[in-house]
């Protein structure tokens, strides 16, 4: 007794109340679990249609996905595994957050991509990384307080851009009317290309293009901590999670976040009763749209600050694309979306070693279709199990039946 | 700048323009009844690979056309399947189709031709001397000189915006269309089958994406690669947008993302401006769609029922 009243006072200093945790519908877990099984099925009928074993893909799949400890090769791919997720995490955060205010910004893909040139440039620009390198070698051996200023700052200001890049869809959106699926992906677009096709490979690019050219390479004190040395690991994920604590906080324990939601539930039906309530509905959305993007610039700030230490020009579109199957598999739940997220980056992993059977690593790009597909059926998938669980009711109890006749 | 020049730009242009165009009557098409399709880039890439398929199988492009079609109505119907029989989200959908195109097509790319990236080339193809559509008296006259040698699929092209404007203008059905886009309970108070009208223009529209993929594996370019359709697609849902949700308004807008999209080649052979920066001029089709749904250049608004799902029962 004393013990549960222990962590639910732990719980608590961390705003969650488990007295008024609300009542779900079970069919919305059940959903995204359903949608992701079916997926593994087809996907295993689409490998063993093209003659390959789909056992030993699924082996190959999930035995270097991370997810199974042991092993020689473990901890790297746990470390893979945890980078990928970090990523997909946060866009995957940013589309959720999107979601429950009612609105789907499929640009967080091009925020994305804001955040990571952004965090690129002041990783790089000499005033800002000279201050911070001088300062390093001034500290000694304190040098990691340079190296987390500078981390802190390169992130702080990629995740303003991708913010602003959203919020301008959303001010698009509530003072020009533009729809903002349309909007965000035009805005993917721009962002992709002016930064593709011009900041990386001509004002960020060194006079002395080498062979793997891309822009300048940021300087040491702006990478990310590693925390599992042998291993490339860094800080993404603990700032990830603290990001999707933050998210959830915001939703469920703030003003903004409440009503955030209220828009959200209101969407389809014009939004009048949180306007009736008071609620300044203009200036959530535009608010909303500058925190979604602020969290997926966040997964660009790791894809460069973590992995790349550059913007490399050989970068793929697909973040901001993974990020909306994310959201939609964990039901835009930020404890949903964590977990779904590690999914797909233990997918994304083991993927890569699928190539031993034959299989090219795009194979994950199927699965997470298909699972996205499977919820967009999932009126079908709800009334397929609802009634699959009522004749099972029915044969468990058939008397009730009987007597009802009687 | 010669005459030559002139048309041979100008050629190159249309070919850049027809998958912008097919993409963007599929989304005309379709929304048009109500159905957001998001996942036209997929069925671009889906088109492109089968297209390719037939084309290579049977050493002919047009059962590659028809290969295109094909399968264009079948992952429509599969986003009507999901949008229209179970009401799903049709942007969900929609992404859903774009993500498994991209997983599905390189893994087929991967199996028929064991290759990566590229498959191979074809001899036979609508881009070829032998298919191309030779109209020689035009051939002295400048600009209309281009059509003198054209790829058949671009002729296809402009049949088809035509075929749409009919349909959607001229015909009973495409009042139909129009009326479940714009107003679906009042079309049901008619006696019209929303479904059944919806079903029809996501399936046809599909079939013009899957037109427009082949387009490009088989007309534009004699070949499939990965990093097909390149976001073309979503050019097409641009086009549609800034051409008013209309056929000839597509039609005018494909021609002049096209021209954006060679602008730079155009740029380099008048030198009439040093070179800009190449993401500059891929950047036009979408910072000018923005501004006209924001209404700075005109104003483009969508059918009224566009993008939500229909319940026959609901109030």
């Amino acid at each position: 007794m004393s013990e549960s009243n222990g962590t639910n006072k732990f719980l608590k200093a961390f705003g969650i109340d488990s007295q008024s945790r609300r009542r779900r519908d079970p069919l919305n877990v059940w959903v995204p679990l359903i949608s992701i099984g079916l997926a593994l099925v087809v996907g295993m009928i689409v490998i063993a249609v093209s003659g390959r074993n789909p056992f030993r893909a699924y082996a190959l799949l999930f035995g270097d996905s991370g997810l199974i400890p042991g092993g020689s090769a473990w901890p790297r791919e746990f470390a893979e595994l945890l980078i990928k997720s970090a990523m997909y995490i946060a866009t995957g955060l940013a589309i959720a957050l999107a979601f429950k205010g009612g609105l789907f910004n499929i640009g967080a893909e091009g925020q994305f991509w804001v955040g990571a040139i952004v965090a690129t440039f002041f990783g790089y620009w000499s005033p800002v990384a000279g201050a911070f390198g001088s300062m390093a070698t001034a500290l000694g051996s304190m040098a990691w307080i340079a190296q987390l200023l500078h981390g802190a700052i390169c992130i702080i200001l990629g995740m303003l851009a991708g913010g602003a890049w959203a919020a301008f869809a959303g001010f698009l959106y509530v003072k020009r009317g533009v729809n903002i699926v349309i909007g965000t992906i035009m805005l993917n677009w721009i962002a992709w290309f002016l930064i593709t096709n011009w900041l990386v490979t001509g004002p960020m690019t060194p006079p002395t293009q080498t062979f793997t050219s891309g822009t300048y390479y940021v300087a040491d004190t702006a990478k990310l901590f590693r925390i599992m040395m042998p291993t490339r690991l860094n800080t993404s994920i603990i700032l990830v999670l603290l990001a999707a604590y933050a998210t959830w906080f915001l939703l469920y324990k703030t003003t903004i976040g409440y009503e955030i939601r209220a828009i959200g539930h209101t969407a389809n039906i014009g939004m009048e009763a949180p306007r009736a309530q008071g609620i300044n509905v203009n200036r959530r959305i535009v608010q909303m749209m500058f925190f979604s993007g602020c969290l997926a610039a966040l997964g660009g700030c790791f894809f460069i600050l973590g992995m790349q230490y550059q913007f490399p020009n050989t970068a793929t579109m697909g973040y901001g694309w993974t990020g909306i199957g994310v959201a939609l598999i964990g039901q835009s739940e930020p404890i949903g979306v964590v977990l779904a997220g590690l999914f797909i980056g233990a997918l994304r992993t083991g993927a890569t070693s699928m190539q031993v059977a034959n299989i090219p690593k795009t194979f994950s790009n199927i699965i997470e279709g298909l699972a996205v597909g499977f919820i967009a059926l999932q009126v079908a998938v709800r009334y397929y199990l609802v009634k699959f669980l009522q004749r099972r009711r029915a044969h468990a109890d058939p008397p009730a039946e009987q007597e009802a006749a009687a | 700048m010669t005459i030559v020049q002139i048309n041979t730009t100008i050629a190159q242009m249309l070919d850049y323009t027809t998958p912008i165009l097919f993409a963007a009557l599929c989304g005309v098409l379709s929304e048009s009844s109500g159905v957001v399709n998001i996942g036209l880039d997929g069925i671009m890439r889906f088109g492109a690979f089968f297209g390719l398929l037939g084309a290579f199988m049977s050493n002919t492009p047009w059962v590659g056309l028809l290969f295109g079609i094909g399968i264009g109505c079948l992952v429509g119907a599969l986003h009507a399947f999901i949008t229209i029989r179970w009401n799903g989200d049709q942007t969900v959908s929609g992404t859903a189709i774009n993500v498994i195109a991209t997983g599905l097509m390189t893994y087929l790319l991967e199996y028929v031709f064991s290759t990566t990236g590229y498959s191979p080339q074809l001899q036979n193809y609508f881009g070829a001397q032998e298919y191309r559509v030779h109209l020689p008296f035009l051939d002295k006259i400048p600009v209309i000189g281009a059509l003198s040698n054209l790829s058949f699929m671009i002729w296809l092209g402009f049949i088809c915006t035509i075929l749409v404007h009919v349909l959607l203008y001229h015909t009973v059905l495409g009042l139909r269309i129009r009326t479940c886009g714009e107003n679906p309970k009042a079309a049901t108070t008619l006696g019209i089958n929303v479904f059944r009208v919806r079903w029809f223009a996501v399936v046809a529209g599909a079939a013009l994406a899957g037109i427009g993929g082949a387009a490009l594996s088989i007309s534009s370019f004699s070949g499939f690669s990965d990093s097909m359709p390149n976001g073309v697609g979503f050019i097409g849902l641009a086009a549609m947008i800034f051409g008013k949700w209309t056929p000839f308004g597509a039609l005018g807008a494909a021609l002049l993302f096209g021209t954006g999209q060679i602008a730079q080649s155009i740029i380099a052979v008048t030198g009439i401006a040093p070179k800009l920066a190449p993401g500059l001029t891929l950047i036009l089709p979408y910072v000018l769609t923005l501004a006209v749904l924001a209404g700075f250049v005109g104003k483009s608004v969508a059918p009224a029922a566009d993008g939500l799902p229909y319940y026959k029962e609901q109030r």
